[in-house]
């Protein structure tokens, strides 16, 4: 049924004039990128305005001990992540509020654990090592019909939890006092939001990799951020790199036979550099 | 004519943890009048102030009244010190103003009706020209008439402010307690405010609250504003240093020039 509903999709995609365009993997690749990088993007305007860089890359780390776990109990490894990587951010979110340590300690504390915890039960298995590397960087390559429907889902959840929210969010992080005044339930709002992210780094993680995952939430928004003049440009400039970078990087890769994500991230970080250029001029 | 309390706070009491910072606060808070909590570093202002909010938990009671007495929920203002946003920030002003007017996401576009609620909001106080800076680009002044502008378009009854004039420069900082000044006087409206510059409260507040963990003294700023109170109060001696005769505040108000002499506050 998935096949069906994405199949028109990819033979849209195979319509352009590229020929690598034809095979099976490029289509779900190309697809995955337009539906995972607008997604990164849009959360990512709201990862640096919260400064959750660190959040995001604590629980891309926690999916070691997802991974362990799910490997050593027999249940699908991505599974395993998604749902530690969400308990990870709900633990961070928690620890954050009864307020006893820094934010930045607080993450540093779960970070560590939970890569040690996945590092220290993979290496008591004998062959679970080797299915590491891919967790690590990633392979938007090798994704499958489920996971690009899966993305999808998300994509629209995503929309339409911001079509809601996002003015209530950005007001929050600007001061949480003055929107809780204005009748905003900051705490339910920023759990919900935690619990989104935590989802869409999971979700990324077959894409970029546990290692390059924060850099595709943080660098095209980082990027709109130098050169755009107000938030509604921040976004849509962000939701443009993000997909030009993916795509972009996609081609690197296939030419130069590297990392696709390392690839995609590298195109976002070289438009960074140029934006950081641009910024005098614009007057930013 | 005697103003009524607006705000009854009777043993009202805040800790964190083990720590108590506030103890047994009985304190009214005039209608009408401008009100100033001052201490030193420390004493609980902006905690009580966040008490009195509801923004934190208390023990106690504080009770918003009508003038006939009775229990009343008003239309609230709030004015915080400055947002949490840095220099590169882009969020424009008319962009912060639509977080209260529409429900709609700022990057799909802000509506006529938020966008004119923003132009009236901001040209009320001369802001006007600042509707589509950076937020992160204004200057301490700029930023508190945009803070200001956004409280007022509520039609506050009472409007708490903490730290108004920190980081502004001194000319700024007295058009802003002028704006003030005449909110509480022509428009009746009772205003709260934190703050640590005597100055400012000697010239532009009519009622004093001390904190210093518990309330050292309160009352009219003449009766309060002495230099016994602020020996006990800051540990040093301080004083006000008046330029004219003084000539306080009361509820109705009027202005005249006072510094600050204490290298201490």
């Amino acid at each position: 049924m998935i096949e069906s509903l994405l199949s028109p999709i990819y033979r849209i995609i195979a319509l352009l004039p590229f020929e690598s365009l034809q095979a099976g993997f490029m289509q779900r690749a190309v697809l995955e990128i337009l539906l995972l990088t607008p997604l990164c993007a849009l959360c990512g305007s709201l990862v640096v305005q919260y400064r959750m860089a660190f959040f995001s890359d604590a629980v891309a780390h926690s999916a070691f001990t997802g991974v362990a776990l799910g490997l050593v109990l027999g249940v699908d490894p991505w599974l395993a992540v998604i749902v530690f990587g969400l308990g990870t951010g709900m633990a961070a979110i928690q620890l954050r509020r009864r307020g006893e340590m820094a934010m930045d300690t607080t993450l540093g504390v779960l970070f560590s654990t939970a890569v040690a915890l996945g590092l220290a039960i993979i290496s008591t298995r004998k062959g679970l090592a080797k299915t590491l590397p891919g967790f690590l960087y990633g392979d938007i390559l090798a994704i499958g019909d489920r996971d690009v429907f899966l993305t999808a889902v998300l994509l629209v959840g995503t929309i339409a939890f911001l079509l809601r929210f996002y003015n209530q969010l950005v007001y929050t992080s600007l001061h949480e006092h003055l929107a809780r005044i204005s009748g905003i339930r900051t705490s339910w709002l920023e759990t919900a939001f935690a619990a989104l992210l935590a989802l869409v780094v999971a979700f990324s993680i077959r894409a970029v990799g546990i290692l390059l995952v924060t850099a595709l939430l943080v660098i095209p928004s980082a990027t709109a951020r130098n050169i755009a003049g107000s938030l509604r440009r921040q976004v849509w400039f962000a939701i443009l790199i993000a997909i030009a970078s993916g795509l972009t990087g996609l081609a690197a890769s296939l030419t130069w036979d590297m990392a696709t994500g390392a690839a995609m991230i590298l195109c976002a970080s070289g438009c960074f550099l140029v934006s950081l250029f641009t910024r005098p001029a614009i007057g930013k | 004519m005697i103003p009524s309390p607006a705000i009854v706070l009777t043993g009202v009491s805040v800790a964190a943890g083990q720590n108590v910072i506030l103890e047994h606060i009985d304190a009214q808070i005039m209608r009408g009048c401008i009100t100033a909590l001052i201490g030193p570093n420390g004493a609980g202002k902006t905690t009580l102030l966040q008490a009195i909010l509801g923004l934190r938990p208390y023990s106690g009671r504080i009770e918003f009244v009508t003038p006939e007495g009775k229990p009343h929920k008003p239309r609230i203002g709030y004015v915080p010190q400055s947002l949490e946003i840095d220099r590169q920030a882009s969020v424009t002003v008319l962009e912060f103003f639509a977080f209260e007017f529409q429900r709609r996401p700022v990057w799909v576009g802000i509506t006529a009706k938020a966008r004119e609620n923003a132009v009236s909001a901001l040209e009320r106080l001369e802001a006007g020209h600042l509707l589509d800076r950076p937020l992160g680009r204004l200057s301490g002044g700029e930023m508190q008439r945009v803070l200001l502008a956004m409280a007022l378009h509520r039609d506050p009854e009472i409007l708490f402010l903490d730290e108004p004039v920190s980081g502004v420069d001194i000319a700024g900082g007295h058009l802003f307690c002028d704006v003030l000044e005449s909110l509480s006087s022509r428009q009746n409206r009772t205003i709260v405010m934190v703050s640590h510059d005597l100055s400012v409260v000697s010239q532009h507040a009519s009622h004093v609250l001390c904190l210093n963990r518990t309330i050292a003294c309160q009352g009219e700023a003449p009766e309060v504003l002495t230099s016994e109170n602020l020996l006990q109060i800051y540990g040093l001696h301080s004083g006000l240093y008046e330029h004219s005769p003084a000539r306080h505040q009361t509820c109705t108000h009027h202005h005249d020039h006072a510094h600050h002499e204490a290298g201490h506050d």
